[in-house]
């Protein structure tokens, strides 16, 4: 198997750049799927980020300079298109709709394998601004460290610290709220 | 590893979501065929845009030589309607004057001097 670095050599050569790029589709698409659907929690939305994700990549990847881990680099273009998507639908949908919404068709959903409790945990979560949603996400489902998460967010380390908190605190209130 | 949120075990042990069968490699052929699709596209306008460039650079002279002889005939136009009357409109038209006949120029002296008299109320 080649390595990330040989694949970006190999994307120079016009004569094999598709085959080398299909292999990083291969490759990251799976675990960039699962970062982007735990943010905006279809399929079909997470579908069409990952498409957007690596089309921007393919777009890119000439200036890629190699001054971070390819797989940093994607998770960011990733991580931006699903913020850019939950803004957009943010502002589209009303506050209350997605509420009532999220949890009962979760459990409903064919590709959801979670309880009744973790569709609860994911309506909480798609309640927290997307942003904190994010940082939420990096931390608490992948146990990412903060200076990590600060490196593909471009975030101070005290700012992720303090909308971690925040977030752990709405989700609390969620879920004091409804026991 | 559990952690717990207002004591509730939450966190998942195994994936939450779920994707159909055969998502990632249909994904994956699928985007590919997209970007190869979108390249050729791509390519085909820049052949059309470097085919047109060409034919641009071969017409160039062309078209400057066309634009400095329109710019002397102009220039020379403009040159020869302020020379020929201050007021800047030419009377004399060699082209106008060619075609009238002598009664026709008489009538036409004819009509500007009543017309000139009407004007400035001169009685003959």
């Amino acid at each position: 198997m080649k390595s990330d670095e040989e694949l970006l050599q190999a994307l120079r050569d016009p004569s094999c750049k598709y085959d080398a790029f299909e292999e990083i589709v291969r490759r990251y698409s799976q675990p960039l799927y699962l970062q982007i659907r735990r943010l905006v929690q279809w399929h079909d939305d997470a579908d069409d980020v990952l498409q957007n994700t690596f089309l921007k990549a393919w777009g890119a990847i000439a200036s890629f300079r190699g001054e971070s881990r390819l797989s940093t680099w994607l998770y960011r273009i990733a991580l931006n298109e699903a913020l850019t998507f939950l803004t957009r639908t943010k502002t589209a949908d009303s506050l209350d709709e997605a509420v009532d919404g999220a949890a009962r068709s979760l459990q409903s959903d064919p590709y959801f394998d979670g309880d009744e409790l973790q569709a609860r945990l994911q309506e909480a979560i798609s309640l927290l601004p997307p942003k904190q949603r994010v940082v939420f996400n990096m931390k608490y489902f992948d146990e990412m460290k903060y200076e990590e998460m600060s490196d593909i967010l471009g975030t101070s380390v005290g700012a992720l610290k303090a909308s971690y908190h925040l977030a752990v605190k709405k989700i609390e209130a969620y879920f004091r709220e409804r026991n | 590893m559990s952690a717990t949120i207002h004591n509730i075990p939450v966190r998942p042990t195994g994936e939450l979501f779920k994707v159909p069968d055969g998502y990632f490699e249909r994904f994956t052929s699928e985007l590919m065929m997209k970007i190869k699709q979108t390249d050729a596209a791509m390519q085909r306008e820049k052949g059309r845009f470097r085919a047109f460039s060409k034919f641009y650079e071969r017409l160039r002279p062309f078209v400057s030589a066309a634009a400095v002889l329109l710019f002397a005939v102009l220039l020379s136009h403009f040159f020869y309607v302020a020379i020929s009357d201050d007021s800047g409109i030419s009377v004399s038209s060699t082209a106008v004057s060619d075609n009238l006949t002598d009664s026709e120029m008489a009538d036409a002296y004819t009509y500007f001097i009543t017309e000139y008299d009407a004007f400035y109320g001169i009685d003959e």
